[in-house]
């Protein structure tokens, strides 16, 4: 069964199915956040309409240039569905994100699994895309990307 | 004041000099960062990507060119922060350098405080123009003499050489911010200076590089509780015991140092209400799934604040308005100017590509009767604030000829485009002007492309 899929985008606890004690973070943490609403088995069928209807506003928005407040109905509409919103625990993952800048991780369970998988003794080195640290290929020191400073002059100066 | 900033319908703004690589190749190393001239708007310094500082300096007026004022040459360049790992914490630490502020000057050498997201350094840059010849031990190529050899004794003399201009660090202030440095000022006293990161604000003196004292700390105790961050910091131009910070969440503080030792609790509260009927602040939705959660949270972030030259308001810059502040008056702005309010319809896809967290910082000119401050395409925006009335302009090879009057640009929000306008969905995204310096006397202007500084003076008759 696939092992991280969605987790991946997903900062939540982990749950039993999960790999208990590795900590996991992806090695680049884009912000980029999906506005679609993703649908989760424990949500009531009250939720699936509110999906219809919020890609649907989302199409209204886009088409109403001239709509004077489109981002303040779209909110109306979210508060109306969602009345306990902003009172998530948990803390923003947005500011998380803005202070975990720079952060870096090294996965060891990508590592014993990589190892786990290969049969033969000749292991997997970097591809190609030297900033994949993580996945099938077995991350070593001199993988990752070296970070020198810049040696040449700038070039307002020149 | 002489010369000092006209209105900005009188002035004529004029292409002086461009500084950078013409190929649109750019290296990550070359994106510049910060600009920022020293108090008499004779040095002008830049930092870069890539820890890199240049500094221009003014040459004297030309008496044959009477048109323009002097021209900016590359006076010092140096390699102020290197890029670094912190094993403990498993962070990358990048050299960008992410504010250069200097110091008055005291004596014959200029100094400058330059910052990464960890470090802070003071920089000496002194002028030599004279070497000592004539040693009695040493050759002149420096090798040394052997001394039964000497059997005459002369005095070295200080002999001219050609200009050489030094950089050197003498202080190194380290290891005092857990999270990433957004601000520096140096304070009216010119004896400390702040710095401030996402939590903290911590005041330092400039000769001292293994204390810093803790002024503000908005940290939760329990960091699932936080709500905000601090964005900038200054400190007040003559009152040496005020500073301002903003915050994440659109709010600016003033605090006074004289009221404790932690100024965690704000003097004013500079906030603006929402107005039901048209929200004067950018409202961005943002959705975000967590496990079998939802969140929406509102960002109104401020990316700057700064005092007015005479101490008596302050500007503060969010996404797509800059809005100008009576200390004396917390409850509003006195002013406020839209800089591309043709993208409000826009912040939804402006989150896909990242946009609408760029940092634009905003100035003052000389006599605060104007303000500017940066937009995409490589526009900037100008506003006067006695005559009303605001202008865009472009930084582009294009009007690079040596003298040319800048044109007005005008973006084309909806409808039929005019001639000449350029309608927002041909704005180019990716060129964007997020630094920007005025001189602090002259309309002279320094405006910072991706990877080139361009220098504008007005029209002089």
């Amino acid at each position: 069964s696939p092992f991280w899929t969605e987790q991946r985008y997903c900062t939540g606890e982990l749950g039993a199915g999960d790999r208990g004690d590795y900590i996991k973070a992806p090695l680049f943490q884009t912000r980029k956040r999906r506005i679609t609403v993703l649908y989760s088995a424990n949500m009531s069928s009250e939720n699936q309409e509110s999906e219809a209807q919020m890609e649907s506003g989302e199409e209204k928005q886009d088409s109403q240039e001239k709509d004077s407040n489109p981002l303040k109905s779209e909110e109306a509409k979210l508060k109306a569905k969602y009345p306990k919103l902003g009172q998530k625990p948990g803390g923003s993952d947005f500011l998380m994100k803005r202070l975990q800048k720079g952060q870096k991780y090294f996965d060891s369970g990508d590592y014993n699994m990589a190892k786990a998988k290969m049969k033969n003794k000749q292991l997997p080195t970097a591809g190609p895309d030297k900033n994949l640290v993580t996945g099938d290929h077995i991350p070593t020191p001199q993988d990752l990307p070296q970070r020198k400073s810049s040696l040449v002059t700038s070039k307002l100066a020149g | 004041m002489a010369g000092a900033g006209g209105g900005s319908s009188d002035v004529q703004w004029c292409f002086s000099q461009v500084k950078g690589a013409i190929d649109d190749d750019v290296a990550e190393a070359d994106i510049i960062s910060t600009v920022e001239f020293n108090h008499s708007g004779e040095l002008l310094a830049t930092g870069d990507k890539g820890g890199r500082v240049v500094i221009f300096q003014q040459e004297l007026e030309n008496k044959s060119q009477p048109q323009s004022r002097g021209e900016y040459n590359v006076y010092s360049t140096f390699q102020s922060h290197e890029p670094e790992f912190d094993y403990l914490k498993s962070l990358e630490i990048e050299e960008k350098i992410n504010k250069i502020r200097w110091l008055p000057q005291k004596n014959a050498a200029q100094f400058l405080l330059s910052t990464n997201d960890k470090t802070i350094k003071l920089w000496k840059i002194s002028e030599r123009d004279k070497r000592p010849e004539g040693y009695n031990l040493k050759e002149e190529d420096g090798r040394y003499r052997d001394p039964t050899t000497v059997t005459t004794l002369r005095v070295p003399v200080f002999r001219p050489m050609d200009l050489m201009v030094e950089a050197s660090p003498r202080r190194v202030f380290a290891n005092a911010h857990t999270y990433h440095i957004n601000s520096i000022s140096v304070n009216s006293d010119y004896e400390t200076y702040l710095s401030a990161d996402d939590l903290r604000i911590n005041l330092w003196h400039l000769e001292i590089t293994d204390r810093s004292f803790n002024i503000v700390d908005i940290k939760p105790a329990n960091m699932e509780e936080l709500t905000e961050v601090i964005t900038a910091a200054e400190f007040h131009p003559n009152q040496c015991n005020t500073f301002v910070y903003s915050s994440s969440k659109g709010t600016i503080r003033l605090c006074d140092m004289r009221a404790s030792a932690l100024c965690d609790k704000h003097s004013k509260l500079f906030e603006e209400p929402e107005d039901p009927k048209q929200p004067p602040l950018p409202l961005l939705l943002l959705l975000e799934i967590i496990s079998k959660k939802k969140e929406i949270i509102i960002i109104i972030m401020i990316s700057d604040v700064k005092f007015s030259h005479n101490g008596r308001f302050m500007m503060t810059r969010d996404y797509l308005s800059v809005k100008i502040w009576d200390l004396n008056m917390e409850t509003r702005p006195v002013e406020t100017y839209q800089v591309h309010e043709y993208l409000r319809s826009k912040l939804c896809s402006l989150y896909e590509n990242d946009c609408i967290f760029d940092k634009f910082e905003c100035c003052w000119n000389g006599n605060d009767s104007v303000v500017m401050t940066g937009s995409y395409n490589n526009f900037f925006r100008m506003f006067d604030r006695a005559q009303r009335r605001d202008v865009t302009l472009e930084a582009s090879r294009e009007s690079s000829r040596p003298r040319s009057v800048l044109k007005p640009r005008k973006v084309c929000a909806g409808g039929k485009r005019k001639k000449d306008e350029i309608s927002v969905d041909s704005l180019d995204f990716n060129k964007k002007i997020l630094h920007t310096a005025w001189h602090p006397q002259d309309n002279i202007i320094a405006v910072a492309t991706t990877n080139n500084l361009y220098i504008f003076q007005d029209k002089l008759n």
